[in-house]
């Protein structure tokens, strides 16, 4: 039996595959099963310890206990082993054992990436849980699982987890280069994994995905990429990945299709207000008041008017303030929490304001960059796009409307110049139709 | 894949609406302009069949390595160097002309060789990236401008100063002989095809060009919303007053809703991105060509990294148009220009029968080689 499991399924680290001979009667016993899916206890105390015991017939055994049933297909074998059933194979007949585990009790709930329908829990801090959880959530023969170790002194498992028909071969080559080129002691957490992976070392946008959701990780492997799991972290890197999957949530396969698509429209903009807001209050403001109406125009400039000094300090001292903020908040002990938003939001935004430090106008901009800023739906992006905002204002300073637009000009060539695992990251992908081929002979970097 | 020859002939012919095009057509919009406007198409498509078909027999080469198949090293050198003499120039024109509109219209105040500055660093930072990425930058920056275009061009129709007499005033002289220079300007707005003697490098080896006919037509309306709406808005004396005439033309439309009253300032971004865009695509090419004289020169559509010799150039290229914009004012801008617009329109004819003529020399000798 094991001989032929070994055509049939892919090779993986997580498929046990054991013979075992008795010492005395010299019997043999051939046992497969998927160990993070079986309840090893339940296979130790009803099939390896009555074997090696042997106080009564083994075959007795199988052919009375009501949770060993006789297997005569071998097509089914593969079925059977992914449902959480341990293959035993005893004098040339095959019988299957139910020691199927739930452990979706022992996740904790999603805190990052939260969803509404979708699944609520996250990843666990055990890798066997996690990998149970997966190899639920994606039933198929393909997937692989393959273990390694990262870390000099910490020796930190790592899983590499993908489908063995849909991954791209390069892809994983380029993977295996770089992880062999990791020369670190400690690798203590998944975030720290994904910088040193991150290709270049001076990048602006994350090329890795890290997420804790069960349903994207499956999803990902559906699309042949492949998921990187760490020892002792409830976060799972997803890689190759395009600029579009971080503005993607989970959800937007749950909910009614306009909605979702009215959404995605709306993480799009918000991307491009909480990039560009205050660059262009400054541009504005300092430069070309007359853009906008007169009406309008005249509010901007009436709320502005007690404020003493030019626009550009004013957003500095905002965003500075509002900065803290979100790093204090993360900080503080969550019983104290809501001190700091009442303090810092409600307080000492009106204070200023009434102050006359800050313009009610630059309130307004300062709190709809904050929350448009988490709209975008993966914590790395909305990061990494938390910094966009400031060589734009640096621009606005200098070059007023126009230095906006060249700083969007320019993200835009940094994305498009960005490769994630020799994926083409950022770009506007109609169907690529095989029959046309790919451009720039897909991929050599 | 198809898609990617369109945004390099519509890059082209939307920057038009920025450079001297405009300007010399309507200079001499009663004598010859108009037909040069109809004689053009014709020009251009020929140009376009005969270059396209050309690179079909080169699947992706770009000119360098097509000369590079039939002659020896420094003519090849020779001719590098002149294209990209002719294609730094008309993004340099494209990029310089832009910075004094900035000026003109956004900031009065501004330093115009700070600014300038500026936007060639940008300019040329991108210009270094890979070709693919160039390609991308491209694409998305049309996707993202092409309903702003649509949207300026549509109020400036609907505008109620559009006066329809004036059209077809200007249109009734359809009879005059053009000037060279009127013909040159008129095909300018076609030759969006040549920026694949670069381009031809990143398309797979069965690429087949689709849809030509397409091209040729909506560049023949974009230039003649280009030179009508103005006159039409204007009328037909007031035309000739202004030097920047398109942004006149969308200065003279408002928005009743929304933020922003003046058509201009929208008109002004988008045109910031196309301006950056064509001078991004111009520099590269420039930098591919002229990284053919140098030796070891790998040639790979998407490399993983940018050599230094890449920076080099392009730092190069950089240093000479903004030394040249100290010795060259705006007014002899537009004369130099319309006398490059000249050079630039033989070149092309040149260069595109020279490759057509290639490719059959190649056809033959590959049918030779079966046959022996």
């Amino acid at each position: 039996m094991l001989n032929r499991l070994k055509i049939i399924l892919s090779p993986s680290e997580d498929l046990i595959q054991n013979e075992l001979t008795h010492p005395i009667t010299g019997q043999k016993l051939e046992l497969a099963y998927y160990l993070p899916l079986c309840d090893e206890t339940k296979i130790h105390s009803f099939i390896t310890v009555p074997f090696s015991k042997n106080e009564y017939p083994f075959m007795t055994l199988l052919q009375s206990n009501p949770n060993f049933t006789k297997v005569t297909d071998p097509a089914t074998w593969t079925d059977l082993l992914l449902r959480g059933q341990a293959m035993v194979a005893y004098q040339d007949s095959i019988f299957s054992f139910d020691a199927l585990k739930y452990s979706y009790n022992d996740l904790p709930d999603a805190k990052l990436e939260t969803s509404i329908l979708g699944p609520q829990h996250s990843l666990s801090e055990d890798p066997i849980t996690s990998l149970s959880v997966i190899r639920n959530a994606y039933m198929s023969p393909e997937l692989v699982i393959d273990k390694m170790n990262v870390g000099n002194l910490s020796r930190t498992s790592l899983y590499i987890m993908y489908d063995q028909r849909k991954v791209n071969n390069h892809t994983l080559d380029l993977l295996m280069h770089k992880l062999a080129s990791i020369h670190l002691d400690l690798i203590q957490s998944t975030g720290q994994l994904e910088r040193l992976l991150n290709g270049k070392k001076y990048q602006l946008f994350p090329t890795l995905l890290i997420t804790e959701r069960i349903d994207r990780i499956g999803r990902a492997l559906s699309f042949g990429k492949i998921v990187l799991l760490l020892k002792g972290s409830q976060y799972a890197i997803i890689l190759p990945v395009t600029f579009f999957d971080f503005m993607h949530a989970v959800e937007d396969h749950y909910e009614s299709i306009w909605m979702t698509k009215l959404l995605i429209i709306l993480r799009y903009s918000a991307l491009f207000i909480t990039t560009t807001l205050p660059g262009l209050y400054i541009a504005i403001l300092s430069y070309n008041p007359e853009i906008f109406k007169v009406q309008l125009t005249f509010s901007l400039v009436a709320s502005r008017s007690i404020v003493p000094y030019p626009s550009f300090i004013e957003v500095l001292i905002m965003l500075g303030m509002i900065e803290m903020l979100l790093e204090s908040s993360i900080r503080i002990p969550k019983l104290i929490g809501s001190t700091s938003t009442t303090v810092g939001g409600l307080i000492l935004g009106s204070a200023i304001q009434q102050a006359g430090l800050v313009s009610s106008i630059m309130i307004i901009v300062t709190s709809l960059v904050a929350i448009s800023n988490f709209v975008l739906p993966i914590h790395s992006m909305s990061l990494a796009v938390r910094f966009l905002k400031y060589p734009i204002i640096v621009l606005a300073i200098f070059l007023g409307v126009a230095g906006v637009f060249l700083g969007l000009f320019f993200y835009i060539v940094c994305l498009c110049s960005t490769r994630s695992f020799g994926e083409y990251y950022f770009r506007y992908r109609g169907d690529v139709n095989s029959k046309q081929g790919e451009i720039g002979g897909a991929g050599t970097s | 894949m198809n898609r990617y020859v369109f945004y390099h002939y519509f890059i082209v012919c939307f920057t038009n609406l920025v450079m001297l095009v405009p300007y010399h057509l309507i200079n001499e919009r009663f004598s010859g302009s108009v037909m040069a406007i109809i004689l053009s198409p014709f020009i251009g498509a020929i140009m376009l069949y005969m270059f396209t078909n050309a690179l079909t027999k080169f699947p992706g080469e770009g000119l360098p390595e097509i000369f590079d198949h039939f002659y020896p090293r420094w003519l090849v050198s020779m001719i590098m160097i002149y294209k990209s003499f002719i294609t730094g120039t008309s993004a340099a024109i494209v990029l310089s002309t832009y910075a004094v509109i900035i000026t003109r219209f956004l900031n009065p105040e501004g330093n115009p060789y700070g600014i300038v500055l500026v936007l060639m660093v940008v300019c040329a930072f991108a210009a270094t990236r890979s070709t693919v990425t160039v390609n991308f930058v491209l694409e998305i920056v049309l996707i993202l401008s092409f309903p702003f275009v649509g949207f300026v061009l549509y109020k400036a129709i609907k505008s109620p100063l559009m006066n329809w007499d004036a059209v077809a005033i200007v249109a009734e002289h359809y009879n005059k002989m053009p000037s060279l220079l009127v013909i040159a300007s008129a095909t300018f707005v076609f030759t969006g095809f040549l920026n694949l003697s670069i381009f031809n490098r990143t398309f797979p080896t069965n690429f087949r060009f689709k849809y030509r006919w397409l091209l040729v037509l909506i560049a023949f309306i974009d230039l003649l919303m280009i030179f009508f709406i103005p006159i039409g808005v204007h009328g037909t004396e007031a035309v000739e007053h202004y030097v920047y005439i398109w942004s006149a033309t969308a200065d003279s439309t408002k928005m009743a809703y929304g933020f922003i009253e003046r058509v201009l300032f929208l008109f002004l971004i988008v045109l910031l991105h196309l301006a950056l865009a064509f001078t991004m695509v111009g520099w590269h090419m420039s930098i591919e060509f002229l990284r053919y004289l140098l030796p070891n020169n790998i040639v790979n559509p998407d490399e993983a990294k940018t050599p230094l010799r890449s920076y080099v150039i392009a730092g190069g290229i950089l240093l000479i148009t903004f030394s040249c914009m100290f010795f060259i004012n705006q007014l002899s801008m537009f004369q130099l220009g319309g006398y490059f617009m000249i050079i630039r329109m033989f070149s092309e004819f040149v260069i595109v029968i020279w490759v057509y003529l290639l490719s059959k020399k190649k056809v033959r000798r590959d049918e030779k080689r079966i046959s022996i």
